[in-house]
């Protein structure tokens, strides 16, 4: 399983030289293009499983584009660069950059800081997923009891019946019971403003 | 900003280029500490902003550690290693090291890898403790959920009276209504020894809760 990896370097000597030496460690290069290209499309077009970005400081633009890719389609993102100022750190850091490393691009180096980077990019995911999963299901279970409580009040059943309502609807239609939930209160809302 | 660093450190050729820079960078070096002394107690001793490790290589044993340090005392890590396993990296990033760097001490890269973990730590703590707060949430309503529908079928309420209950209960005892629950269903296990519902970590802290110390505990407050 070779990892596909998308370069992003201003030079296109440089560009080459690293090309080759990610070839040579085994990973398939899927792109080599320069900062000034629309990176967020590129990296539609051709799907890497990494981004290693080669400048001498990420520019506004640049960074702008790695937030775009962070917010659509996340990706671990390695910038090599000589930009130590801090403030340029921690703009790349919330940019959704895994690994920002200065003067250190090397062919011997570039693997370790590759796989770092990626294991902390899957930790990093892993835990936003956990908090979006429990932030809906926080949200689903309001919504259930909201539609509960519209069944217990057309119908005047008690809570576990209209559990079971809620349950019997969705399996007779294939659906969640929090979809069923939003259907009934989509419907309430409807009835109640006429 | 200034910051306090415990360095552990096997061998003195890595300590000086590292030492130098950071304090170059005007951080202090409170404490240097060797592989096999305890992480975590000199941690809690000396308070330290980040911790720096620089080894020739991580074994098991350290991996615990800073796995423990990062479940107890979170702290920004950096870690620099002569050479690595794939494993031992996926594991470090996995025990909540901020930066892990094969090969790469050098004065001139020591103070951004530093600053860049600073940052980085940050943004996953604040990601981390926006996650815990989640579930915590989560948690607590289905505790809640489960609660009411206990006292319902118990007492023959209506959920409405049985959410009245459940905080009429908790206000009597002086305590929050997550709590009440978290003591009804705390009960009810003893009385009826059911297994509790879905939720792990829930039933973990119901069965090792004492309700009457509980109560006390909540009162004292």
């Amino acid at each position: 399983m070779n990892v596909r990896v998308m370069v992003v370097d201003e030079s296109p000597a440089r560009a080459e030289l690293l090309r080759q030496a990610l070839i040579e460690v085994g990973y398939r290069v899927v792109a080599c293009i320069g900062p000034d290209e629309h990176i967020p499309t590129r990296v539609r077009d051709t799907q890497p499983d990494v981004i290693i970005i080669d400048v001498d400081s990420p520019d506004r633009d640049t960074l702008e584009h790695l937030c775009v890719i962070d917010h659509d389609q996340p990706r671990p993102v390695v910038l090599f660069t000589h930009d130590d100022d801090r403030h340029k750190i921690r703009a790349a850091m919330r940019a959704g950059v895994s690994a920002y490393v200065v003067r250190g691009l090397s062919n011997e180096r570039v693997q370790p800081v590759i796989e770092v980077a990626m294991a902390r990019f899957q930790e990093f995911q892993a835990m936003r997923r956990r908090l979006d999963q429990a932030n809906v299901s926080l949200a689903e279970r309001k919504r259930i009891e909201r539609a509960k409580g519209i069944l217990m009040k057309s119908r005047g059943c008690a809570e576990d019946e209209a559990y079971r309502l809620l349950r019997k609807m969705a399996m007779d239609r294939g659906k969640r019971v929090a979809d069923i939930a939003d259907t009934l209160i989509a419907a309430q809302n409807l009835l109640s403003q006429g | 900003m200034r910051q306090r660093i415990l360095l552990m450190t096997d061998h003195g050729d890595h300590t000086k280029p590292l030492e130098w820079a950071l304090g170059a960078a005007r951080h202090v070096i409170v404490a240097i500490i060797r592989p096999d002394d305890d992480l975590c107690f000199y941690a809690w001793q000396a308070r330290p902003d980040a911790v720096v490790v620089a080894l020739a290589s991580l074994d098991h044993g350290l991996l615990q550690q800073l796995e423990r340090l990062s479940r107890e005392q979170p702290l920004p890590v950096v870690v620099f290693v002569d050479r690595t396993e794939p494993t031992a990296l996926r594991a470090a990033v996995k025990a909540g090291v901020s930066s892990y760097v094969v090969d790469g001490l050098e004065v001139a890269r020591v103070v951004p890898v530093f600053e860049a973990a600073l940052v980085r730590f940050r943004e996953f703590q604040s990601l981390r403790q926006e996650r815990d707060a989640a579930v915590a949430r989560l948690s607590e309503r289905k505790r809640i959920e489960r609660a009411k529908s206990v006292l319902m079928e118990r007492r023959g309420l209506s959920a409405k009276a049985a959410h009245a209950a459940l905080r009429q209960m908790a206000d009597a005892v002086g305590t929050s209504v997550p709590e009440m629950a978290q003591q009804i269903l705390a009960v009810e296990a003893l009385l009826h020894g059911q297994a509790q519902p879905e939720d792990p970590g829930a039933r973990a802290t119901a069965v090792s809760a004492d309700p009457v110390k509980r109560i006390k505990a909540s009162r004292a407050k």
